[in-house]
């Protein structure tokens, strides 16, 4: 307990570091040691998923946003950045993107950024965390899982236990978990545990409805706040649609 | 419903294929490859009041049209009818497995036109077959109802004639017997008109008036019933008269749209094979569509439909 206590002040101080203006000396460009790659998604990505966060109602002050799905590459991650990427956007608050997926780090790849300095590291070892600021959106701040772990669950273990998530929350107000699967993941209900609300994200034409059926089951109804139907490509024209 | 109906545009070529395409076409080879003709001829019937009596059967309240295609259509559902049919298409369709598919997709249909009128029709799928048929039915149907008349009237005539002969015979017996009593009573007089005869010659007498009345009452219904035989079978001799000899009336492609039956049955069975392969895709696809079904399955609502992101859009 005590490594995590000392892993907690070299969180906050890296986070505070990462939220900190620097003002750039005169002459001088600040340039970030490694920058994020700029994620350009289209407006109306950012408008369905503005409207995924508006949907979800929340008892605290802070809210803490978990995106799942029930198997890989069904776009969770897209979605995390784009929920993540609209709130800040819309909010104006300090806003965090945490991966929670040790076991198949997905969100420094789809930055551009290195795998090392990331969370698993730091809850490993306490090495220092390295957090990115998204281009453009200075508020948002995205935390990767770092390099792929051998033993996730002992590193979601001692997240769960210890207080990682009650002191970001002093700092962000909003904090969106880019979750691992549900159905491959053992150690996946353990990480959906962190968060209070819960999107599960089931790719149109891919997901297997009763995949999603024991998603919902597992994760529990009550704390499932909705379905975000990825990749859409309804087929049938779109006035018909209506009609139906 | 929405769910078959995304599955089909998913596949639409398949599937314009499979339930457009395909079964137009179907439709369209069976027309060419079956066409259907249908030939036609007209028959008058007379009205009875020329001659005072109907043939037998005949309802008053109908028409002589009607009434004829009653008993027309009563004798084409017979078997009889069939093989006199066959029996005078010999000729015309040698060849009997020819002949017994003609006589099988024949479909002959008769029916009034008018007070008068009646048309008698049949499809094949040759000009020259289809009129021989129709010719063939109009002499088969007209022979057979001359045949049964005549032998209905036969058989009445025959009945009464028995009768006849026995009330004859009794006639015969009575006057012999009134005869005798006279001989043997030499005194005694007879006077029809007189009501002072005596009990036995009263007796007698009145046997012998009797079968004599009954001869005459035999004698008269024989009389009607040959006129009436004769009527009828004058009247199915000449008639029905056939004013429009058996000819083509539709031909070619449409027919009398036993052809275009064929067709719709056929295109009906491709797209029925469509369809059922329709549903097989919908019934097998298990996967998250249809966005009403998930909130109706899980009781989660969707909050968001974001639609698929190109390649350009694509993160990472």
């Amino acid at each position: 307990m005590q490594a995590i206590g000392v892993a907690e002040q070299t969180l906050l101080q890296a986070v505070d570091s990462a939220l900190e203006i620097r003002r750039p000396a005169s002459g001088f460009v600040v340039r970030p040691a490694d920058p994020p790659k700029p994620v350009l998604l289209p407006p109306w990505f950012l408008d369905r998923c503005r409207q995924i966060y508006l949907s979800v109602t929340f008892d605290d002050v802070t809210r803490i946003i978990g995106v799942t799905s029930a198997l890989p590459e069904e776009g969770k991650t897209s979605v995390a950045i784009g929920v993540a990427s609209a709130i800040a956007s819309d909010t104006r608050e300090p806003t965090l993107l945490l991966e929670t997926a040790f076991e198949k780090p997905a969100l420094a790849r789809s930055l551009g950024i290195g795998p090392e300095g990331g969370l698993a590291e730091w809850l490993e070892s306490g090495a220092q965390l390295r957090l990115a600021r998204m281009p453009y959106l200075p508020q948002l701040v995205v935390m990767p899982s770092g390099a792929a772990h051998r033993d996730p669950a002992r590193l979601l273990y001692r997240m769960s236990e210890s207080n990682v998530l009650g002191q970001l929350t002093q700092r962000f107000r909003n904090i969106v978990l880019d979750l691992p699967s549900v159905l491959n993941v053992p150690y996946s209900s353990l990480a959906a545990r962190l968060a209070e609300r819960l999107v599960v994200v089931a790719r149109h034409g891919v997901t297997n409805l009763d995949d999603l059926e024991s998603v919902v089951f597992l994760l529990g109804r009550e704390r499932v706040s909705g379905i975000v139907m990825n990749a859409a490509d309804y087929r049938t024209p779109a006035w018909l649609r209506r009609l139906l | 419903m929405r769910k078959y109906i995304e599955v089909f545009f998913r596949f639409w070529v398949r599937f314009t294929i499979l339930l457009l395409v395909a079964p137009a076409a179907a439709g369209a080879t069976t027309v060419l490859m079956f066409p259907n003709y249908k030939a036609y001829s007209r028959l008058w019937v007379d009205s009875t009041s020329y001659f005072g009596a109907s043939p037998t059967g005949w309802s008053q309240y109908l028409t002589p049209a009607q009434n004829e295609s009653d008993s027309l259509n009563q004798l084409m559902s017979t078997r009889a009818f069939a093989i006199d049919l066959d029996a005078r298409m010999k000729t015309a369709l040698p060849d009997p497995a020819e002949r017994g598919r003609a006589l099988a997709a024949a479909g002959f249909q008769l029916g009034p036109l008018g007070t008068h009128l009646i048309q008698v029709s049949a499809s094949c799928d040759t000009p020259s077959t289809c009129v021989a048929l129709v010719q063939a039915g109009v002499d088969v149907l007209r022979d057979e109802q001359v045949q049964l008349e005549k032998d209905n009237a036969k058989a009445g005539i025959d009945f009464l004639n028995v009768q006849l002969t026995d009330a004859r015979t009794q006639q015969q017996a009575a006057e012999d017997a009134l005869q005798k009593y006279i001989v043997d009573h030499p005194g005694v007089k007879v006077d029809p008109a007189a009501a002072s005869n005596g009990v036995e010659a009263s007796r007698l007498l009145n046997d012998v008036t009797q079968a004599r009345q009954r001869v005459t009452s035999i004698q008269d219904q024989l009389s009607r019933d040959q006129y009436i035989a004769s009527v009828s079978t004058t009247l199915y001799q000449a008639g029905p008269r056939v004013l429009d000899a058996p000819a083509i009336t539709r031909g070619g492609l449409i027919g009398d749209g036993a052809s275009l039956k064929k067709a719709a049955v056929a295109a009906g069975a491709i797209f029925a094979v469509g369809f059922a392969y329709l549903v097989l895709l919908g019934w097998l696809d298990k996967t998250a569509r249809d966005t009403r079904e998930i909130e109706h399955r899980f009781n989660v609502r969707v909050v968001a439909t974001i639609p698929r992101l190109n390649s350009v859009e694509r993160i990472g």
